[in-house]
């Protein structure tokens, strides 16, 4: 019943991303919508790191960033299929992953952490100064729409059929893995690294393997956004975009699909939302994820189990 | 009787301190061995050194008769050397159930990919590791907790808990670190049922102890450590009525008492 | 002087005291001793009000301890030194001494004349009076330690194994102390210990712990004869 309970909610959802475009006529709110699409993805790939094994990385920004160069600079310099553009992003998400996860990961402590900070660095730097191939602080214009069938996606409701299509399917990955030994194991490294050694399990390997299909999620994720938008810039593949996908998961609940789902949507959205607030709007933002995160520490997924648990005492108590 | 692990000569210093000092044991196959000692004597030193999660300054371990050098934790794990620990280490978001499947070795183990693709495979593994963490939760009696959350458990739960799971890695020594401390009378009889029935199905077991009652009662052999160093070795009997342990436990007198 | 009854202790869900009962009368030396685990760490920590008992009193000339805070415990003459020498290594041993006097308010003059008092029964210490505290043996930052513990005025003077980690030679030297501290100040001192023969032979009465139970109690001088003892530390 439980299992047919999460099924219908699922569904329910997914109706409702379906319909939802039939509501909006501001072309605005149409990009925004599609934008969100790609952070959740975003949201599920940074989920396997630091949402499931439990481990900071701050890479994220600068991996979404490579896959949007990538395909970016495909296309526009050599003229390649977007679509082949998208998949050698998801290429350079897992070397990424693997060159940045391999010697790290292996280590105890905070080598990980502090490696993605300084990769966030090296890679912003490099996408600037290298401006024979990146045309630096101008960025990359003219990366040509995807298309399908003919029917170019653009910044279009199609782009947002699209999206969902794939976020669907990154969802159907995330839960494949999160309910395998895969999840349950990064969930044991997460609450007690030195017994899981002792279960004669190899963490390494798995906090590794966690990283690169995050890393390719996320790179994937940046090369829809490279299409979405047409252009690119080094200076939004910072710090603060990496923040703003942590939020998502501290906000939505660690290591939990619908929690990337609600932070993904949450975070997006309610700046926009805030924006009459002029330049305030940010520091209003801030104070509000602060306030909720004082009283749902373990994030809107969890406010199910809380209702649930309080019911329970209460029923218990006659 | 054919030993399953024996230590040769380990030492071990922390900085000044000599933590172990030319440190020989030989536990046989399928006895249980208590290590004992005064606080501080190098107890948990030497489980770690066994465990590999620290390496020794000299000297040797060989298990089933093979040296462990330099091999990590995970690896000397996977050979058959499985433990708990002192301060019970279990993974506390997850279930009991969870618990168990999560460290189970199974003949079915596949990789991420076919974890995500192949639907046939993944459910074959997880049912292969369900059945064999329900059985070992039979096994110590804890079945009827299975989809528990682990952070609710009462104490003495969580430490059988924490046996079962060393269990479910196959180990052909299991290496207790005080696994007595802290339950009550009750509990106290249960673990050592458990640990008989360990004993009876053939896997050697190995643990640090500083209930008296509890090592006296279900010993083979009992090594005596004092300051890093052996100091005794024997049956329970004969460690009771050795002086020098004695001394250890009790201390001396005072000298200049009427002088 | 020092009454406690019927205490009980808890660590989260496991109980460190069974219904302890003990009585400690003015100028005397009473150990607790036991083997590890025993209870005694958490005894002495729960009458310095670092644990609160689940139930049971403490009573110090008849006025209850339960609920007070340390530095309060501390202010009526309860003198606590832990095991592990925590002495300040930085410091000279004189600041060491100092320190203990810390929420005492002296003047300079006073300051002075207990300090020599203290460095009288520690030559040792007089010897070594600029160096820092890191810098001494194992055996003089015990006595350091003890003579930090005496600069608070204490009351009632509770020591947490004194001898672990000396060698035997010191160890007798510390208690030699211990028993002269006793002669000069007529304070009851607690002594905690695992070298049972030691605390036997130096106490007036002793109390055996045994996994938070209080297993026997008596004068010491029939206590260290008895089997007892041996069966408490080494089962039987």
């Amino acid at each position: 019943m439980k299992k047919n309970t999460r099924l219908i909610t699922m569904l329910i959802c997914l109706a409702a991303a379906l319909l939802l475009p039939l509501g909006i006529s501001s072309h605005y709110n149409q990009v925004l919508l599609n934008q969100t699409v790609v952070y959740i993805i975003v949201a599920l790939g940074l989920n396997f790191t630091m949402g499931l094994s439990g481990s900071f990385d701050f890479s994220t920004a600068a991996i979404f960033g490579l896959g949007s160069y990538t395909t970016g600079l495909l296309t526009t310099k050599l003229g390649i299929n977007p679509w082949i553009g998208v998949v050698a992003a998801i290429g350079m998400g897992a070397v990424v992953g693997l060159v940045l996860g391999f010697p790290s990961l292996r280590l105890r402590g905070i080598y990980f952490v502090l490696a993605t900070l300084g990769f966030l660095e090296i890679v912003r730097q490099l996408l600037s100064n290298m401006t024979w191939l990146t045309g630096g602080t101008n960025g990359v214009a003219n990366i040509p729409a995807l298309e399908i069938f003919g029917f170019s996606l653009g910044e279009s409701r199609n782009f947002y059929y699209v999206a969902l299509l794939f976020l669907v399917i990154g969802i159907a990955i995330s839960y494949r893995i999160i309910y395998s030994k895969w999840g349950r194991t990064l969930i044991a490294i997460k609450d007690n690294e030195i017994a899981v050694d002792g279960c004669g399990i190899d963490k390494a390997s798995f906090k590794i393997k966690a990283y690169i299909i995050g890393s390719c999620f996320t790179a994937f994720a940046g090369s829809l956004n490279a299409h979405l938008f047409q252009f690119i810039h080094p200076a939004d593949f910072t710090f603060d975009f990496t923040v703003r996908f942590i939020m998502m998961l501290m906000l939505g609940g660690l290591g939990t699909i619908p929690g990337c789902v609600i932070g993904g949507i949450v975070v997006t959205i309610l700046p926009e939302m805030l924006k009459f607030l002029g330049e305030y709007y940010w520091l209003a933002f801030s104070a509000l994820m602060l306030v909720m995160m004082m009283f749902i520490p373990y994030g809107f997924a969890s406010i199910p189990d809380v209702i649930r648990k309080k019911v329970k005492r209460a029923g218990g108590k006659d | 009787m054919e030993d399953i692990l024996r230590v040769e000569n380990l030492s071990k210093q922390f900085g000044g301190l000599k933590a172990v000092d030319q440190f020989s044991m030989n536990v046989q196959r399928n006895a249980i061995h208590a290590l004992i000692g005064p606080n501080g004597a190098g107890k948990t030193t030497i489980t770690n050194l066994i465990c590999g999660e620290i390496q020794q300054d000299s000297g040797e371990i060989l298990f089933q008769g093979e040296s462990l050098g330099t091999l990590k934790v995970f690896e000397r794990a996977r050979k058959g050397i499985g433990r708990t620990y002192q301060n019970i280490r279990l993974f506390d978001t997850l279930t009991v159930l969870e618990n168990m499947t999560v460290a189970a070795k199974v003949e079915h183990s596949y990789g991420m990919l076919r974890t995500i693709f192949s639907y046939k495979s993944s459910q074959m593994e997880k049912k292969e590791r369900r059945d064999k963490a329900m059985d070992i939760l039979k096994y110590i009696g804890l079945e009827h907790l299975a989809n528990e959350h682990v952070r609710g458990l009462p104490y003495g739960n969580r430490k059988i808990l924490e046996i079962g799971r060393a269990l479910v890695t196959e180990p052909s020594l299991l290496l207790l670190d005080e696994p007595a401390a802290g339950l009550n009378p009750s509990e106290r009889r249960r673990l050592m049922d458990i640990i008989y029935k360990i004993h009876e199905d053939q896997i050697s077991v190995f643990m640090i102890e500083h209930n008296m009652d509890v090592i006296m009662t279900i010993s083979d052999r009992i090594t005596v450590l004092n300051f890093g160093k052996k100091i005794a070795e024997g049956t329970p009997k004969e460690i009771q009525n050795n002086e020098e342990v004695i001394t250890a436990y009790l201390g001396n007198r005072f000298k200049k008492q009427g002088a | 002087m020092l009454e406690i009854k019927g205490l009980n202790v808890f660590y989260g869900e496991v109980q460190a005291l069974h219904d302890v009962d003990m009585f400690v009368g003015q100028d005397e030396i009473v150990s607790i001793i036991g083997a590890n685990g025993a209870g005694k760490s958490s005894l002495m920590k729960t009458i310095m009000g670092e644990n609160r008992p689940k139930s049971g009193e403490i009573l110090l000339h008849g006025e209850s301890l339960v609920g007070k805070h340390t530095h309060n415990i501390v202010k009526e003459g309860v003198i606590y030194i832990p095991e592990g020498r925590k002495i300040f290594y930085e410091l000279s041993v004189k600041e060491n001494i100092e320190m203990g006097a810390y929420s005492r308010k002296l003047t300079p003059k006073q300051l002075q004349e207990e300090m020599d008092y203290v460095l009288d029964i520690f030559p040792r210490l007089r010897e070594r009076i600029n160096q820092a505290g890191g810098t001494l043996s194992g055996g003089e930052q015990q006595m350091l330690a003890i003579a930090r513990g005496l600069m608070g005025n204490p009351k009632l003077l509770m020591m947490d194994e004194p001898s672990l980690g000396l060698a035997p030679i010191i160890v007798d030297e510390v208690f030699d102390v211990i028993r002269t501290i006793r002669e000069q100040k007529h304070i009851p001192i607690i002594l905690v210990e695992q070298n049972a023969y030691m605390a036997l032979s130096i106490s007036q009465r002793t109390y055996v712990l045994e996994l938070g139970y209080v297993t026997a109690s008596g004068k010491s001088m029939d206590l260290i004869e008895s089997e007892e003892i041996k069966k408490s530390y080494l089962g039987g």
